[in-house]
């Protein structure tokens, strides 16, 4: 239960910040990424090079980590999207072939495939959480602004504006709204979540290793959105605990570990396919807000909406 | 208020609106008529910026349109519907109009971030300027909060012109808004059609219910093969033989009458 509490349920909260993170994206843009993996690595690496490297303070590296994993999804974004949708598939996994080559042979700076030990929790106003207990509740509250903060986007008009693109960019354009700009932004506001999830692994494990933030665990995160329901901020969250917590019912089954790690995969890319053919909106969400929209229905049964009752 | 001359659009080896050249008075109800392939909807794309002319030049209020994106052109006062509807599927009907109203504060992240009280507070406005506008076209208010997709092309035609008013824009273009309507809805566009133009707006609209369009444009612009051959009063077209001719040769039936379906 302990292991449970304070191994698992942060890597759950950091996981379900990359899901959503993703999710404004692809569920509710309508861009496909492949790099969110780079990003999060950028975001951990950034952090872990400026507080472990060059004794930065926490707040400032972590504020700097976001800033560059927002430049470097807008990089992706701003040129690749001026074509079309199908090039930012292509940049996006390109940027992430060149991130994890550079984490794992730039050792002057990341350690190469040494790692990067020495990565420290913060302590703030006093409290400290560097303790497993106190630690998860850091996480545990970031995590949850984190997703308060995107279900509030996405209900925004930003969020709508973000739909009508994804639905049909040329009508939206038509509509006077500036299309690319949305997708940009929207990119970069997704790089700088992943940023801060970065940073919070970094702090998690106190320890970063190439191997995290590579290809494999980009499609571990879009497993997790599209098996959640990348349609819903929710959803996307949801998704996380589900994958991380597969690991856990595959070790009960005694396998090696190398053929477990192998059947997790097969395991990703079955669920990908099966849930994009008999349920693209994932288990938890309907698309476009699911509890919002039952809330709607029910109001509309019981005779108090519709429109005209609060017009 | 618009004004279009010598315009011209090839599509690789055809020419699809050839040395176009009219002019849209404003508070004015022009209609552009003309056999199907006539290069109505590409002038309209034209106008709207989805395409760019070859040659020519198109001005609106004296100023040119020439290399002006599309959302320019919306800023400038000129909106459309489109053909084939397009709505945005998956967003609800009042969705559908109220992302349109124009220099929403919470378009902007930053703002949704940073003031999302004011966001807020200009979201309900907003919402109930889209009702406002399903109301006034005539839309089942009752459907306000289902799904795009989910309505009948008809209620979607209706949202579509809906959408375009709470767009807030001066020159309205019109785009076959008649067809799949029933005969209340037709009715329900005509009076709309008038009030736009009582309160000042100017609309041009493509149209093959040629009843509609000699009851409503006070001008009648007709194009074939690309080329604008006659323009005037609607009722003049109707009775020159030749555009008759045009017309029914290239389509097979029913204009005069009353449109189609």
């Amino acid at each position: 239960m302990t292991y449970l509490l304070q191994t698992l349920l942060p890597l759950i909260f950091i996981y379900a910040m990359l899901s959503v993170s993703l999710s404004l994206l692809l569920g509710h843009t309508g861009i496909f990424s492949m790099a969110h993996a780079a990003l999060f690595g950028v975001g951990a690496y950034t952090f872990g090079v400026l507080t472990v490297n060059y004794g930065w303070a926490l707040l400032p590296a972590c504020l700097v980590a976001m800033l560059a994993c927002a430049l470097v999804s807008a990089l992706i974004a701003a040129p690749s999207l001026r074509v079309s949708g199908d090039y930012f598939v292509v940049a996006s996994l390109g940027m992430q072939v060149v991130v994890s080559d550079v984490i794992s042979n730039w050792d002057s700076v990341t350690g190469g495939p040494a790692g990067l030990p020495g990565v420290t929790r913060p302590i703030i106003f006093g409290i400290d959480f560097s303790s497993d207990a106190g630690f998860l509740l850091l996480v545990a509250a970031v995590a949850c602004l984190t997703v308060a903060v995107c279900a509030w986007v996405v209900r925004s008009p930003f969020g709508r504006t973000l739909h009508a693109v994804r639905d049909d960019e040329l009508a939206a354009a038509a509509m006077g709204k500036r299309t690319r700009t949305a997708k940009i932004v929207v990119a970069t506001f997704a790089g700088a979540i992943a940023g801060l999830a970065g940073v919070l692994y970094a702090q998690y494990l106190f320890f970063l290793s190439p191997e995290t933030f590579v290809l494999s665990t980009s499609i571990t995160i879009i497993t997790m959105m599209v098996i959640g329901g990348m349609y819903t901020v929710t959803g996307a969250a949801l998704g996380a605990a589900v994958i991380i917590a597969l690991p856990e019912v595959l070790k009960e089954l005694d396998l090696e570990p190398a053929t477990a790690a192998a059947l997790q995969q097969m395991l990703f890319g079955a669920l990908i396919m099966v849930f994009m053919f008999v349920r693209p909106q994932g288990l938890f969400g309907g698309i476009g807000g699911g509890v919002s929209r039952l809330i709607a229905r029910r109001r509309l049964a019981r005779g108090e909406g519709g429109g005209l009752a609060d017009a | 208020m618009l004004t279009l001359e010598g315009v011209t659009k090839n599509f690789g080896g055809l020419r699809a609106v050839d040395d176009a050249t009219f002019t849209v008075p404003e508070r004015s109800v022009t209609g552009l008529v003309g056999p199907n392939g006539a290069g109505k909807t590409t002038t309209f794309n034209l106008i709207t910026g989805t395409l760019r002319a070859d040659s020519g030049t198109i001005s609106f209020r004296g100023q040119q349109l020439n290399g002006m994106s599309p959302q320019a052109r919306v800023g400038r006062g000129i909106g459309r519907t489109f053909q084939d509807v397009r709505l945005f599927p998956e967003l609800s009907a009042l969705e559908n109009v109220a992302m349109a109203v124009p220099g929403q504060p919470g378009d902007h992240l930053g703002n949704v971030l940073a003031r999302p009280i004011r966001v807020w507070r200009r979201e309900r406005e907003d919402r109930r300027f889209a009702r406002e506008c399903l109301e006034l076209v005539g839309f089942d208010l009752e459907n306000c909060d289902r799904r795009a997709r989910e309505l009948s092309y008809g209620e979607q035609k209706l949202i579509s012109l809906a959408r375009l008013l709470a767009l807030r824009v001066d020159l309205l273009l019109l785009d076959e808004p008649a067809s799949g309507l029933d005969e209340t809805s037709v009715a329900q566009l005509k009076s709309v059609v008038r009030n736009l133009i009582e309160a000042g707006k100017t609309v041009l609209l493509v149209e093959h219910n040629m009843l509609l369009v000699r009851e409503l444009c006070d001008h009648a612009i007709f194009m074939n093969n690309g080329r604008v051959l006659e323009q005037g009063a609607p009722d003049d077209l109707m009775r020159d033989e030749r555009l008759q001719r045009i017309y029914l040769g290239a389509e097979d039936v029913d204009a005069p009458e009353g449109g189609e379906e």
